[in-house]
């Protein structure tokens, strides 16, 4: 089922009706209650109760929307990765998703002025020009999962194929690449697929496509001349994770040749503690919340260390263990962890920076204009 | 209610069987006939024959005394039952903050009186300084059926809201089980709402009884270990703890090990972070005598440090 046939009504804001997208997407979206609203409505007040995956909300943005990830606590390493917050929301249900928790916002909203957007973010990688940004659009949403996403999509795909300094990622757990086949992208857009085992998916991600579609598609999109990436997180410690998580791997580079992915990130499941309450009331028979999980320097619940250290060493060792091994990194996680597994810990979240840009130069010759220098890293925050 | 009337009563007069309104605590103990006085008005209606209490329970603790005549404020038979509702919380929540429990009574009253939901939330939610929907209401009413001895535990230590809401709606096998472990064990509120989310917590990862898990734990062994109900108390805690979180504690228990075969003076301790996430040990130690020295150079020699490195790679 298409997760976007769940959508019940649209409300679109007046100015959002002069913006092209606007009527695109509405065409794709037949039959559904359509209502226009002034521009300083309080939707919200309308559909009190409502689940926000059942409405849309076409309107325009206010403020910035090209941000740095939040990451988080500086006790862990972030990697300071760029989002454009364009979509807010995702019709997916992953059981550990905070969106579905904690996004405030009453419905499915995604902004529709991408001049405005793609201007901001054009005066953001111009402001760095000897600094090679990655940004990506699934940061409070999927990439690609909305109509009104897969536009942004496609338009942000030509932006960045005329930007030397960037890259953007457009992560999914769907297979909707179908319409992004064909576009000119120039090696600067990554399709990027969060991974789990097909057991865990069929658990835990609920709605999203199956293991062997998330490949096939990043197979194709591989052919079609896009980097790839991948996301092993959130790495969900179950019972029998070893073989499950090594068959995964296994059926990643049967299917992907590592010289393909830009880069892989890991991370275990973590989330504020007051979601764990909230995850036993939306998913009473789950066992996620009852994990070995301690809280963390940054206030989250995390599998603690000592157990998610071996989850990682494992993991990290299969994906290294072939010629030209992908970029690794990890997202939100203490030196300690790097150091225990890799041997190597960022000094910082600026070097972690510069070690994406540099691997991509020496990964991926003619991608970044010139070598990436630390100094342009630490000295632009 | 414009029609409110006092009236003069006598105890012959009430009806004590009817209990529809008596859900408030009352404080335990009988007061002195001398000092009759009570902490609020009564409040009755009248029904055939007698009257029914509405409010001022508390004059039944003189039921023994039948020729005492008090005073008391007559509710007209029309009265609504939310205008009802409202000027008891009102009188109850003058003087006291309602527990849990109680709160709970009420609603369930509210509902008995057939209450819309609606007029709970907008009208009586309000007067007790809450706002939710039916999913609160529904959370309160639940905890009238936590039986004794876990509600008294319970009221005395003034649980708050999410303690009170983790005992309950359990099957009568598992009250039985923490009426035991409170009656044999009197652990703390935080020490049982521990075991408590951590007994629930193993329950609902594995998929298994309280029962199965407690005989698993093999805890008739803690409950009867005489004269030492502290450390049984203690003991049952770990052995609880270690299987909510089997690696974690093995691992702490590995680390604890290490660390006692460092044989530290008494005036010395290495610590360390036992949620794992920072990787360091943390050494102090009191200096106060040549002796105290004497040990510290003794620690920083090669055996010793050797024995920390192997530590701090365990961490």
């Amino acid at each position: 089922m298409n997760p976007e046939q769940r959508l019940q009504s649209v409300y679109i804001s007046e100015s959002a009706l002069n913006d092209p997208v606007t009527n695109q997407i509405i065409n794709k979206l037949p039959h559904r209650i359509q209502k226009i609203v002034a521009d300083d409505y309080a939707v919200a007040s309308e559909i009190r109760g409502i689940n926000p995956k059942q409405v849309l909300y076409l309107t325009r943005s206010k403020g910035e929307t090209v941000k740095r990830c939040p990451g988080t606590d500086t006790s862990y390493l972030c990697c300071r990765y760029q989002v454009i917050n364009q979509t807010l929301n995702c019709p997916l249900n992953c059981v550990y998703c905070i969106l579905q928790y904690y996004l405030n916002q009453p419905a499915t909203t995604i902004y529709t002025d991408f001049p405005k957007i793609f201007a901001e973010l054009r005066k953001k990688l111009a402001a760095q020009p000897k600094r090679f940004f990655r940004v990506g659009t699934g940061e409070l949403g999927d990439s690609l999962a909305y109509y009104g996403s897969m536009f942004f999509a496609r338009e942000a795909i030509a932006i960045f194929a005329e930007v030397p300094n960037g890259i953007l990622e457009l992560k999914t757990k769907t297979v909707n690449i179908d319409d992004l086949l064909t576009l000119r992208h120039n090696g600067h857009t990554v399709l990027a697929w969060s991974l789990n085992p097909q057991p865990l998916i069929d658990e835990f991600e609920l709605n999203t496509a199956p293991l062997t579609q998330r490949l096939n598609a990043a197979a194709h999109a591989a052919e079609a001349g896009y980097l790839l990436a991948f996301h092993l997180d959130p790495m969900l410690i179950v019972p029998n994770w070893q073989s499950l998580y090594d068959d995964m791997l296994t059926e990643l580079y049967s299917r992907i040749k590592p010289q393909q992915i830009a880069w892989i990130s890991l991370g275990t499941l973590r989330y504020p503690p007051e979601m764990k309450d909230k995850m036993i009331a939306h998913y009473p028979n789950t066992v996620l919340p009852f994990g070995e999980m301690i809280r963390g320097l940054d206030g989250k619940m995390r599998y603690a260390r000592p157990i998610r250290v071996p989850l990682y060493r494992r993991i990290y060792h299969k994906l290294t263990a072939v010629d030209l091994p992908p970029f690794i990194y990890f997202c939100m996680e203490s030196p300690d962890v790097w150091q225990e597994v890799t041997g190597m810990a960022p000094a910082d979240n600026a070097h972690l920076d510069y070690l994406f840009a540099a691997s991509l130069h020496r990964r991926f010759p003619g991608l970044l204009p010139e070598p990436p220098q630390l100094s342009d890293y630490i000295s632009n925050e | 209610m414009n029609s409110i009337k006092l009236v003069v009563l006598n105890l012959r007069q009430l009806n004590r069987n009817d209990n529809t309104f008596n859900v408030f605590n009352r404080p335990p103990g009988k007061r002195e006939h001398a000092s009759f006085l009570l902490p609020h008005p009564i409040l009755v209606q009248r029904q055939a024959s007698q009257y029914r209490l509405i409010y001022g329970f508390e004059i039944l603790d003189y039921a023994d005394e039948k020729e005492i005549d008090f005073a008391a404020y007559r509710l007209p038979a029309t009265a609504k039952s939310l205008d009802i509702l409202k000027l008891i919380l009102q009188l109850q929540t003058s003087s006291q903050i309602l527990s849990p429990p109680e709160i709970g009574r009420f609603l369930q009253l509210a509902e008995q009186l057939q209450l819309s939901p609606a007029e709970i939330q907008t009208q009586l939610l309000p007067l007790l300084h809450l706002s939710g929907d039916n999913r609160l209401i529904d959370q309160y009413r639940s905890l009238v059926s936590i039986p004794e001895p876990l509600d008294s535990y319970l009221l005395s230590r003034n649980a708050p809201l999410k303690t009170w809401l983790r005992f309950a709606g359990l099957s009568g096998e598992e009250y039985q089980c923490y009426a035991k472990l409170i009656t044999l064990l009197k652990p703390s509120l935080s020490v049982l709402d521990e075991i408590r989310i951590n007994l629930q917590e193993i329950q609902s990862r594995d998929k298994n009884s309280l029962k199965a898990i407690l005989q698993d734990l093999d805890w008739e062994q803690y409950l009867t270990a005489e004269g030492e109900t502290k450390a049984a108390l203690a003991r049952l805690r770990q052995a609880i703890y270690a299987k909510r979180f089997p690696q974690l504690s093995g691992h702490l228990q590995q680390i604890r090990r290490r660390i006692q075969d460092l044989e530290l003076p008494a005036n010395a301790a290495l610590n360390f972070d036992e949620t794992g996430e920072r990787r360091e040990l943390q050494l102090t130690w009191r200096l106060k005598t040549p002796k105290d020295l004497r040990h510290l150079r003794e620690f920083t020699e090669p055996p010793t440090l050797e024995k920390v490195r192997h530590l701090l790679d365990e961490l």
